[in-house]
């Protein structure tokens, strides 16, 4: 047990605060936008690696979501700077988000197919998802252009963090893993917004995060046993409640606290939910803790 | 003018519908199916409802699970004559997995383990019997499983033969290996599960069926 918190939470969330207050040095305020995509790319392979092994080619469905979310983070932090920063969300993450969320499902779930998928199913799945990550992807980016870091890296902590809860109880430990490096990543990220709140540690963080939450919620579904699809969607729900907010007349205008906590809350809420959901209906013969 | 809240709601919403709609459907259930090479020796089918196979694996240092598999099927073709050529094959059904606990059963099942979608069938395919001492047979072959195919040698020792109530002719073999888990990807929690899994076959053939 110690070794999984070590490997899980522990040292990919030391490697991502190291990372982000390294960009931080090099690239200054101007290329800050960077700061959080470096801290995920860094939190999310330190993790992998350290839990699952290496090298590790693709011969098994759940290695797509490791160079899916290495894929989408690279990407995240080599875009140019201005995409992003001068309109709401811009184009440029929602983009990302969906071009990469798209081929990387496919490529994860091609394994299914014709057994339990057909092909032409198998392209809607990825342009469905890849829709739906492009817009969470643009609404977490739009909010953390729109609510400062410090207000909002506690909602998102407690959103990869119940993430990982609900990957657990739907039946992968190993997603819940990955959840559990994205919420070491952003806990790490929030530590450092109380030392500078106005800094923009989250802003391209939110691509990888959405694109490593829906590879792997996908990756449960499709190749878990019986797992459920209205929890793991209630998984990309946080970051529109905080959007939501985000474009409302209040944002910004409670004391900082009040707002860190009404934003986690609105993490808290449908991811709670979606834990009920995940765990309902199993007998007492589902007993089993590992 | 849609405002752009309502806008981004529907179009997620749509994704949402689409990914829902297209969850998965088996199309094939999956089968354990016998598979005959060419002899003029005589052939066993595997009798699924008088075998088993049977794994254990050390369970965090502390104890022992065991586990089955419940379909599976496959061919043992035995050359008395000479019974360096012999042969066995078998296929089992991954889904078919049974550890007693249906919360573990699905756990195994997923990716975690064997992930059973993408590699349903286990196989094993002998390329070499070599008869020893007292009856027992080592039985070299390929095992196939999770997507990786490695060599393993089984112990075998045949139990007996006969007529059965129905007057057909039985065969009854047991066999017995192991394998490093690792070897074959089944790789997660390395520390809470043991790397050796011992696989036993209790196994009951019948005579040209």
């Amino acid at each position: 047990m110690f070794l999984v918190v070590l490997y899980t939470a522990v040292l990919p969330g030391l490697a991502a605060g190291l990372a982000a207050l390294a960009a931080r040095a090099w690239l200054g305020v101007e290329g800050s936008v960077r700061c959080g995509a470096l801290a995920v790319l860094l939190a999310f392979v330190t993790g992998f690696l350290l839990s699952f092994g290496s090298p590790m080619p693709i011969d098994a469905s759940y290695q797509w979501v490791f160079w899916g979310g290495g894929g989408g983070a690279t990407a995240a932090l080599l875009l140019p700077r201005k995409i992003g920063a001068s309109k709401p969300g811009g184009a440029g993450v929602p983009a990302l988000a969906a071009l990469l969320t798209a081929p990387f499902l496919y490529g994860m779930l091609l394994a299914l197919v014709p057994r339990y998928l057909g092909r032409g199913e198998l392209v809607l799945i990825g342009l469905s998802l890849g829709f739906a990550a492009a817009m969470t992807a643009w609404a977490a980016g739009d909010s953390a252009r729109r609510l400062s870091a410090a207000r909002l890296a506690p909602a998102w902590t407690v959103w990869a963090g119940l993430a990982a809860g609900v990957l657990m109880a739907g039946g992968s430990a190993r997603m819940a893993q990955v959840a559990g490096f994205l919420a070491a990543a952003i806990g790490a990220l929030m530590v450092l917004s109380w030392w500078q709140p106005t800094f923009a540690w989250l802003r391209r963080a939110a691509p990888p995060l959405v694109l490593i939450l829906v590879l792997a919620a996908a990756n449960l579904y499709w190749y878990g046993d019986d797992a459920r699809a209205p929890a793991l969607l209630l998984l990309l729900a946080p970051p529109l409640l905080h959007w939501l907010w985000a474009r409302s007349r209040w944002a910004g205008r409670l004391p900082a606290a009040a707002e860190a906590l009404l934003l986690t809350a609105a993490s808290a809420a449908p991811l709670t939910w979606a834990l009920l959901n995940a765990t309902a209906g199993g007998g007492e013969d589902d007993l089993y803790s590992y | 003018m849609i405002p752009a809240t309502k806008l981004a709601s529907s179009l997620l919403l749509a994704g949402a519908a689409g990914a829902l709609y297209f969850a998965p459907k088996a199309i094939t259930p999956a089968t354990a199916e016998a598979t005959a090479p060419a002899t003029t020796a005589a052939t066993y089918a595997i009798d699924n409802a008088h075998s088993w196979t049977h794994f254990r694996v050390n369970h965090m240092g502390i104890g022992t699970a065991f586990g089955q598999f419940r379909k599976f099927g496959g061919t043992i073709v035995m050359d008395e004559a000479d019974l360096t050529k012999s042969s066995v094959s078998i296929t089992i059904d991954a889904d078919s997995i049974d550890t007693n606990n249906a919360g573990r059963d699905r756990h195994l099942k997923g990716g975690d383990f064997f992930s059973v979608k993408e590699f349903p069938e286990i196989t094993f395919t002998s390329t070499a019997v070599k008869p020893g001492k007292k009856g027992v047979f080592a039985v070299t072959g390929l095992l196939k499983m999770h997507g990786t195919e490695k060599e393993v040698t089984a112990e075998v020792r045949q139990v007996g033969s006969g007529k059965g109530p129905r007057g057909q002719q039985r065969a009854g073999f047991e066999a017995r290996f192991s394998v490093n888990r690792l070897d074959f990807g089944v790789d997660y929690m390395p520390q809470g599960l043991g790397k050796e899994v011992t696989v036993e076959l209790a196994i009951e053939g019948v005579l040209g069926s």
